[in-house]
């Protein structure tokens, strides 16, 4: 139903609000939408947080080194094909060297492996650390807001109490 | 008949609050009667310097008599005794001094007002909260009638004030919740009155089309209108504002347009165009989808009248009594109290033309009937027909 479609008089469904474009009641939409928002999990704010979370760290990270690997097998061809003549000697003496070799880059592979492994956790840490600063940052800002309403309201109730007071008293 | 309108300051330059008020009541007024003002020479509504020539004048054809200031407003010490009044035991001797700083001292306008009282048959005060309404209601009692243009702030509550409400023949009210507070402030339902408000001028000539290319806005914009600062609730704005274009992407601009006293966040869609001619504001109302009206403190907002004349929903801060009250009875806009409220219902605003366009309708009908300066002037003279009466 386009918007410009006449709706005759039957109230409209926007979205999960109902309204009655003929005989707008003003109080009736503010109480869905309040009744809307109720529905809604209380994850506004947090997710605010991380939504602006996800804009301050937006850290690229690349592909897991896999580089280790292919420059084992690297190594394996060249080894190889130097040894192509003396195959059948010096493959005997030269395998003790390549596993030697693949012995190392192992420990360098697990060595990079944990490395990487410990950043995503400091990463993690960090990225949690923010998210419940901005969370208590937003907490903050409603508290005081709060604060702001409450003062009012009590400026005028003791303005109210005096004047009562001196009604009493009078 | 002739009346006397006094105010505080008064002049083509000063555009905003109880003196365009009574400026413009005043202008419309003089069709039926005869009309002068009485007020002050001060411009500067900080310091009450005087600023205008002492005696008669002229502003638009209507006579203007104004009185010098005797002594400018300290700010400082102001703050000082205002918060000594509201926060601490205080006699009545203390109140008194407030008003005095409260200004504009101009004890001249007072004997005025106090030798005057034949050349009159009525005063017509605006502004409850200042000097000359005080005292010039207590000089002539009987021939005031007080536009109090009162907001829900602790001022009000002074013992001054719940005397002063019991004094004046009648008052104008700008809202039924205006109303309400002063009933219940001073007990004075028997002094007749009426709930009237203000019209406003809406240029013969404006156009979106235009605004865009002067200002360079494109797209869709909502807009605020008004000065920007805390007590206007401008820094909450700003932060929803910004938490709904993160939280759903939208394009929608803020528009602002006032003079500011608040750092207003730099983002390339919230633009802010400082103070800018009539007839430009009208044009940027024009372009706008919605009146965005975010105030605490507000007695009628002129701003919100104009934008229901140009057929415009609002969408205003429900922590205002006025502004709820006024959504309510015009069907002509959405209220918020806190952040989820305000992004759904400008949610739902801007993606419902039809809605924007039953709204902006409601809004229109609910100023015509009300803010018309035909029905204006008609209550203005019932009232002085009502005085006249019990005569």
């Amino acid at each position: 139903m386009t918007e410009a479609k006449k709706n005759d008089g039957i109230p409209e469904n926007k979205g999960d609000i109902r309204i009655d474009y003929e005989d707008i009641d003003v109080a009736d939409i503010m109480a869905q939408i309040r009744k809307k928002i109720s529905r809604q999990p209380k994850r506004l704010s947090d997710e605010t947080a991380l939504e602006e979370l996800s804009l301050l760290t937006t850290v690229p990270f690349g592909p897991e080194p896999k580089e280790a690997v292919g420059a084992k097998a690297k190594l394996k061809r060249v080894l190889l094909r130097i040894m192509r003549p003396l195959t059948p000697i010096m493959k005997v003496m030269i395998l003790p060297v390549y596993q030697e070799l693949c012995g190392r880059l192992d420990y360098v592979e697990k060595k990079t492996n944990r490395n990487a492994e410990y950043t995503k956790l400091l990463h993690n840490l960090s990225h949690n650390l923010v998210v419940e600063m901005t969370k208590l940052k937003i907490e903050l800002e409603n508290l005081k807001v709060k604060i702001r309403i409450l003062e009012k309201d009590f400026e005028f109730l003791r303005g109210k109490e005096k004047a009562l007071e001196k009604k009493v008293f009078q | 008949m002739k009346l006397a309108f006094v105010v505080q300051r008064y002049g083509e330059e000063i555009n905003g609050g109880a003196e365009l008020h009574c400026r413009w009541v005043a202008e419309h007024m003089r069709k039926h009667c005869d009309v002068e003002v009485l007020t002050t020479r001060a411009f500067d509504y900080i310091t009450w310097k005087n600023h205008y020539a002492e005696g008669e004048d002229s502003v638009n054809g209507i006579p203007v008599r104004r009185f010098s200031v005797v002594r400018k407003r300290n700010p400082v010490r102001f703050g000082r005794i205002q918060n000594q009044i509201l926060g601490k035991k205080h006699r009545l001797e203390d109140e008194i001094k407030w008003l005095e700083e409260e200004g504009p001292l101009s004890p001249s306008l007072i004997d005025y007002i106090r030798t005057s009282r034949d050349d009159y048959d009525y005063f017509i005060f605006f502004s409850y909260r200042y000097y000359h309404s005080y005292w010039g209601i207590l000089s002539q009692p009987d021939k005031s009638i007080l536009v109090p243009t009162a907001e829900h702030d602790p001022i009000i509550h002074l013992k001054i004030f719940e005397d002063l409400f019991k004094k004046p023949r009648a008052f104008v009210y700008n809202s039924v919740e205006e109303k309400k507070l002063i009933n219940s402030i001073s007990k004075n339902e028997d002094i007749p009155g009426d709930i009237v408000g203000v019209g406003t001028e809406i240029p013969q000539s404006y156009s979106s089309e235009t605004f865009r290319k002067k200002y360079k806005v494109d797209g869709q914009y909502i807009i605020y209108i008004g000065r920007i600062d805390e007590n206007k609730g401008c820094d909450r704005l700003f932060s929803y504002f910004l938490r709904f274009k993160l939280q759903t992407g939208s394009e929608v601009k803020l528009v602002l347009m006032g003079s500011s006293k608040l750092k207003i966040p730099s983002h390339p869609d919230i633009v802010y165009l400082g103070f800018v001619p009539e007839e430009d504001k009208f044009s940027a109302l024009d372009g706008a989808q919605l009146l965005v009206m975010p105030s605490f403190y507000e007695s009628l907002s002129m701003v919100i009248l104009e934008a229901w004349a140009l057929r415009k929903p609002v969408l205003a801060n429900r922590l205002c009594a006025v502004l709820k009250g006024q959504c309510l009875r015009s069907r002509g806009g959405l209220f918020y109290g806190n952040y989820d409220e305000f992004r759904e219902a400008l949610q739902l605003l801007l993606s419902s033309q039809k809605l924007r366009e039953a709204m902006g309708k409601n809004g229109e009908h609910y100023y015509k009937s009300n803010y018309s300066w035909e029905v204006i002037e008609r209550k203005y003279l019932s009232i002085l027909e009502q005085l006249e009466k019990a005569k």
